[in-house]
């Protein structure tokens, strides 16, 4: 086995090899030309292209030879690898390395063996294009020098082909990465048509690919935006380099959406690149917050109703303000401590609790419970009287709503409850059962006397009721009636006279009232009714009957008629009314404070019943009857509430009271009752039952969109939603009662927490992001609107924080500040890498030419080969240093910000010229026009000294001209730098700014070739271009352009 | 923002790729005149033969020392633009293993005692193993080659984290003067003047540039008796930073 001859930098070639993912490919034409070409030109029936990898060769293409690879160590190419240039056997079986190789002593039967290696432009021998032959031979000069060139090509290709899959491969990255992005990625083209658009861009507008590609995008602005939408676009011609602006778009179902847009043009194409994202639902959460948050505090501001909502324990969690007027307490004392109990009397709780067991058949307990049951079993809202018991201890009568708290799931998480003070209408009440009752005093009956009177004898009898009556000494019958005339008055005393006159000759009953006075002014008015007594033969000869004292009665009727007059009025006030219906008659009777809520006024009585029932609401008409039928079956009263409706479909809402009226024998004759309009009342607690429901409703979208925390006026927890347990990583249970923003050590009793506190407690709002820590220690951020609640005294007692999660927004703006931060580190890194790796490098290299040249003094008598040698060797260590130097000041430009002036380039052009180019020899023109402009002074002298000094380094004419020119262009300032010098081919013409190149060897021209990347860069950086107008022999110009001051 | 955001990344990728740019300038075009010094060197040493006089030779052998010197200097900068470009292969290394060979290949380990302690659940781990080997090699090298002692202590430990291995390498040598502690991963830098002591200054800069390349980190702490810890925390998953 012969020693297998391996590249010193096997390892790398290998790596080398596979990256062109050539091994083990389909042949290709092109490859093919190629061996054909060299059979052809080299005369040999084979030619191979063939690539060695560790194992073996392979042939990317072969010319007659059958096998498309063999073993690597009997191969000809390791050979051929090992060196640069043709490697050459001109016959196999004379040399002793393949003498014995089978593919000599057998098929192929190769004696002649050239291969050119395939040196890649990283110089790695990748194998070699090499031609065989099966008889010995050489090749001539030409033949190898084409077996090389052909070598070359094969590389290009290979290169080429590594550089199609690379941009094969990019291009499909970016093309996922735009498929896959969720905002709208499209190129319109410079005619303003959309070119091309991403899934996105389907997905949000609705359109489909070909209904957008092809058409102007501006068709899709909203026509009040378009204006706006050329202005942005109208900058992008004005130079500007991306524009992003916000606009309304048409979807294909004609909605508008917000589209955020980030555009920049393609300065090559004028093909737009735009990204727009979907700012819809930015845009309508932001307006549904500001809407939700101000209805909120609206609502919970609202003092008219007490509002306390509480959890399903009964822990009280909110007390408004209207609570606090209405209890006496502050919600400080009472959220979280206690329930609203404490507010009711017990022996109201406990009669409600009996009710409610009866109504619904289960034995219950008397507590927080019995408030919200109703509300909690039959998912409406439960409104009852009920007496609070104030702070300070005194009572109030109220009406009481209870609604159950849902959350978005639909479970209970508490109740609210809203009251209303209604001491007004229980008074109103009170006053007309107690009127009622000083009516049935009134109507009691007097008490009665009786009389007898002989016409004849004048005798008067009394019984002892009319004494009392008469006030009289009990006295003899002859004397009575004298006595009894002398009380009476004059003018009584003739219309006494004139009834007992009629009734004797009539015969007829008499009736007769009077008043008497008595001697301490008291009046009394008295009822006499009397009948005549007759003889056998039908004479009239005295008269009998009975005396009343009527002045109760009449006293009584003159209240009454009083009182009616007042419960008329009074009742018109307080809008209640009272009637009295009599079951035998059917007569309705109705006070005027009934009529005019009836608005029957005026009805004929005969119409009235029929009119009556006809404003009832027919749904409660029945239910009326069937209370009517209940009270005159079982004499008790009722209480109902119905509605009465009009021609014109408005509603009243009537509570009524209903009793039964008795005749002597206890029978139900009649009923009677009182009415109360409560329609204010009962709009109202409908109107507390939608806000109450509204408050839910906003409740859950604020629950929904963002995060709600509520804190007492120390900071103490007393509500936060479950937003905020999701962002803080903490419970419900952990939270309430903390303090908000103790546990907080970014801001801890720092300035940021001071400040905050300063505003809101001079009940201020307070807006703006703050970073809190969550329950695992990472850390979010939110932006948040702090809303104190004030009370009476304009003291905040509790404060309201509506947030909203900004930590990505956060996040992005950390990763900004990181990257440039990171950005400027990198820069000064870099900026000092370069200054010592220079610097370093120097050292050895000046110490190298320093003790070259004491070599040189200590050896006067050196060797003229010696002598030479050094003056190389010093050379070269000057090249390397300018090389050094030149890296340095490359990798400097566009890092280091250098400060622009103002410059008279002609007077530096001048300055150049002094300096660099010899006084002898040249002829130097500076334009006259060249004007002063703003620039970085020192880049612009780099650029020109390097500009002249290649100028005068290349010239090889007798007499070098170089001239400087000026014109100014629209947007540029255009130079030219010209020469008559050797000028430069035009395959050179980009090649020159690459750095390190030069077109001479360097031994010729010294050189480090960097001097015109630099003018490249320093142009480049300025936002300018520059090229070269030359042909060979015939001078060189060099023209670039500098934007105009913006 | 993210506009922003994005385009300072791409001035950053920039810088980047400037600065390996600037390094593969150095190391590569800068080779050919280094190249030309070396061979002339060389024909100048035969030319001259023994027989100059001796101030001439004591001359010529430091003008070749420091022509090795730059040859050295930028073979470091060669292989530091290397770094992420050659020697990609993932495969399985044994940790003890790996330091084993690497002690083995120390040229200058006369001497020294080497204590090694794993602290490991799998002493295989699939990684960049040439990278890991060559930092390791760097570190331990720099410890036996600085070390001032008669004898030498040298201590090696490899503790599995839940994310990376944390491999310590201490010696009880002279340590590092605080003052200079940060500039110890700067290229060229050595502590003591290259006269002294011939060293390029490159290796922790490749060792600290193959670090950061898989993502890890590598700081020094002053160890007990003035001698040096050099940590590394090398992620059990490499990400690759361009």
């Amino acid at each position: 086995m012969k020693k297998i001859p391996l590249p010193t930098n096997e390892s790398d070639r290998l790596t080398a090899l596979e990256s062109y993912s050539i091994m083990d490919t389909l042949p290709e034409k092109e490859y093919d030309a190629i061996t054909q070409l060299a059979s052809y030109i080299c005369g040999t029936p084979i030619a191979l292209v063939s690539l060695l990898d560790k194992e073996r060769q392979w042939f990317k293409s072969s010319v007659g030879l059958g096998a498309s690879e063999t073993p690597r160590e009997i191969s000809f190419c390791q050979y051929a690898i090992m060196g640069e240039e043709v490697y050459e056997v001109t016959n196999a079986s004379e040399n002793k390395l393949f003498a014995d190789n089978p593919l000599v002593t057998g098929n192929p039967d190769i004696r002649f063996y050239a291969g050119a290696p395939l040196k890649d432009s990283d110089g790695f021998n990748l194998g070699s294009l090499c031609v065989i032959d099966t008889v010995p031979r050489t090749l001539n000069a030409e033949q190898k020098n084409a077996l090389k060139l052909l070598a070359n090509q094969v590389v290009l290709l290979l290169q080429l082909r590594k550089k199609n899959a690379d941009l094969n491969t990019t291009q499909k990255e970016f093309q996922n990465f735009i498929d896959l992005s969720k905002d709208l990625v499209c190129i319109a083209n410079v005619n303003g048509m959309f070119f091309k658009v991403n899934p996105a861009f389907s997905n949000v507008l609705g359109y489909s690919k070909e209904e957008l590609e092809g058409t102007p995008f501006v068709d899709f602005v909203h026509p009040d935006d378009l204006d706006k939408t050329y202005k942005e676009v109208a900058k992008l011609a004005e130079g500007h380099k991306t524009i992003s602006f916000e606009n309304r778009y048409r979807c294909k179902n004609g909605e508008y959406i917000v589209l955020s847009w980030n555009t920049s043009p393609d300065p090559v194409s004028g093909n737009l690149y735009c990204i727009a994202r979907d700012m819809t639902i930015e845009y309508q959460q932001k307006e549904k917050l500001v809407k939700t948050s101000s209805e909120l505090s609206a609502i919970l501001n609202s003092t008219d109703f007490s509002i306390i909502s509480s959890d399903l324990d009964g822990t009280i969690k909110e007390f408004n303000r209207g609570a606090e007027i209405l209890l006496g307490y502050k919600s400080e004392e009472v959220i979280g401590k206690t329930s609203p109990s404490i507010f009711h009397l017990w022996d109201e709780v406990v009669k409600r609790t009996e009710d409610l067991s009866i109504e619904f058949g289960k034995d219950l307990a008397p507590g927080y419970d019995t408030f919200v049951f109703k509300a909690r079993e039959l998912g409406v809202a439960d409104s009852n009287e009920w007496t609070y018991v104030r702070k300070d201890g005194s009572l109030v009568p109220i009406v009481l709503s209870v609604t159950g708290i849902k959350n978005s799931e639909g479970e209970l998480t508490g109740y609210l409850g809203i009251s209303k003070d209604i001491t007004k209408e229980k008074e109103i009440e009170l006053n007309l059962l107690n009127s009622n009752k000083l009516l049935d005093e009134s109507q009691s009956i007097a008490k009665t006397g009786s009389w007898k009177f002989d016409l004849v004898t004048k005798d008067l009898v009394w019984s002892k009721g009319n004494y009392k009556i008469f006030e009289f000494e009990e006295l003899p019958a002859n004397k009575l009636y004298d006595a009894y005339r002398k009380i009476l008055r004059p003018e009584v005393l003739v219309r006494l006279d004139k009834a007992i006159e009629k009734s004797i000759t009539t015969g007829q009953d008499f009736e007769f009232m009077n008043s008497i006075d008595f001697s301490d002014n008291r009046v009394k008015h008295i009822l006499t009714l009397g009948q005549v007594i007759k003889n056998e033969f039908g004479q009239v000869i005295g008269a009998q009957g009975s005396t009343q004292d009527i002045t109760e009665k009449m006293i009584a009727e003159q209240n009454l008629i009083k009182s009616n007059k007042l419960l008329d009025e009074s009742q018109s006030i307080a809008k209640i009314g009272s009637w009295k219906f009599n079951l035998i008659t059917k007569d309705l009777m109705l006070s005027k404070g009934h009529y005019s809520i009836f608005e029957l006024d005026g009805v004929p009585a005969d119409q009235l019943y029929k009119s009556y029932r006809n404003r009832i609401h027919y749904d409660d008409l029945t239910t009326l009857d069937e209370f009517d039928e209940n009270v005159i079956k079982t004499g008790e009263d009722y209480k109902t509430n119905y509605r009465i409706l009009f021609p014109d479909n408005r509603i009243k809402y009537i509570s009524e009271i209903g009793q039964p009226f008795k005749n002597g024998k206890g029978e139900v004759i009649g009923l009677q009752g009182s009415i109360l309009d409560v329609t204010e009342k009962t709009l109202a607690e409908q109107k507390i039952a939608e806000k109450a429901k509204e408050i839910n409703d906003i409740r859950s979208a604020l629950d929904e969109s963002t995060i709600v925390t509520i804190t007492d006026q120390k900071g103490v927890i007393t509500f936060v939603n479950d937003k905020f347990c999701s962002i803080s990583k903490y419970s419900k249970e952990e939270l309430i009662g903390q303090y908000h923003y103790v546990d907080n050590p970014e801001y801890q009793l720092n300035q940021f927490i001071k400040n905050i506190w300063k505003t809101i407690a001079n009940g201020k709002v307070w807006k703006g992001d703050i970073k809190n820590r969550a329950k695992d220690g990472s850390h979010y951020w939110v932006n948040s609107t702090i809303v104190p609640f004030l009370d009476n005294e304009g003291k905040p007692y509790q404060y309201i924080a509506i947030s909203s999660d900004v930590t990505e927004q956060k996040l992005a703006k950390e990763n900004l500040d990181n990257a440039l931060v990171d950005l400027e580190k990198t820069n000064k890194e870099l900026d000092q890498f370069a200054y010592i790796v220079s610097h370093d490098l120097k050292a050895p290299l000046r110490a190298i030419n320093n003790l070259s040249e004491w070599i040189v003094e200590d050896m006067p008598e050196m060797p003229e080969a010696v002598n030479s040698n050094f003056g190389l060797l010093r050379g070269r260590i000057m090249r390397m240093e300018n090389l050094i130097n030149g890296v340095l000041e490359y990798s400097r430009i566009g890092r280091t910000k250098i400060e622009k002036q103002d410059t008279d380039l002609k007077i530096m052009l001048h300055q150049i010229v002094d300096s660099i180019v010899p006084t002898e020899g040249f002829e130097i023109y500076i334009a006259d026009n060249i004007p002063e402009i703003k620039i970085a002074r020192i880049l612009f002298q780099q650029l020109f000294s390097n500009l002249i000094s290649n100028s005068v380094k290349y010239n090889d004419k007798p007499i070098g001209k170089i001239e400087c020119f000026y014109e100014s262009l629209p947007d540029f300032h255009q130079f030219t730098v010209k020469d008559n010098g050797p000028g430069i081919a035009e395959e050179y013409h980009k090649k020159v700014f690459k750095v390190f190149q030069t077109i001479e060897a360097r031994d010729k021209k010294e050189s480090t070739g960097i001097g015109l990347s630099i003018v490249q860069k320093i142009i480049d950086e300025a936002g300018g271009t520059i090229r070269i107008e030359s042909e060979e022999g015939k001078g060189a110009s060099f023209i670039f352009t500098i934007p105009k001051e913006i | 923002m993210e506009e922003s955001a994005k385009s300072c990344q791409e001035e950053l990728s920039a810088l980047k790729k400037e600065y390996e740019d600037f390094v593969y300038i150095v190391s590569h075009d800068i080779k050919t005149p280094m190249r030309a010094i070396s061979n002339i060197t060389t024909w100048i040493e035969d030319d001259l033969g023994p027989d100059a006089g001796a101030d001439i030779l004591n001359n010529f052998t430091l003008l070749k020392n420091r022509v090795g010197r730059l040859e050295n200097m930028l073979n470091a900068l060669l292989e530091l633009s290397r770094v992420n470009r050659t020697e990609m292969e993932l495969y399985e290394v044994n940790f003890p293993k790996m330091v084993e060979e690497c002690i083995a290949s120390l040229d200058n380990g006369v001497n020294v005692k080497f204590h090694v302690n794993y602290n490991l659940s799998n002493e295989n781990c699939i990684t960049l193993g040439k990278k890991l080997n060559k930092v390791v090699f760097n570190l331990l090298d720099n410890a036996v080659r600085f070390h001032d002692k008669e004898i030498k202590n040298v201590f090696v430990d490899v503790r599995e984290n839940e994310s990376d291995y944390e491999i310590k390498i201490s010696d009880d040598g002279p340590g590092i003067a605080e003052e200079v502690r940060n500039k110890i991963f700067a290229i060229f830098y050595t502590v003591n003047s290259k006269d002294v002591l011939d060293s390029t200054g490159a290796g922790l800069t490749i060792s600290s540039k193959i670090v950061e390349m898989v993502g890890g980190k590598i700081y020094y702490t002053p160890g007990i008796n003035n001698g040096s810890i050099f940590q590394i925390n090398w992620p059990k998953i490499i990400s690759l930073k361009n």
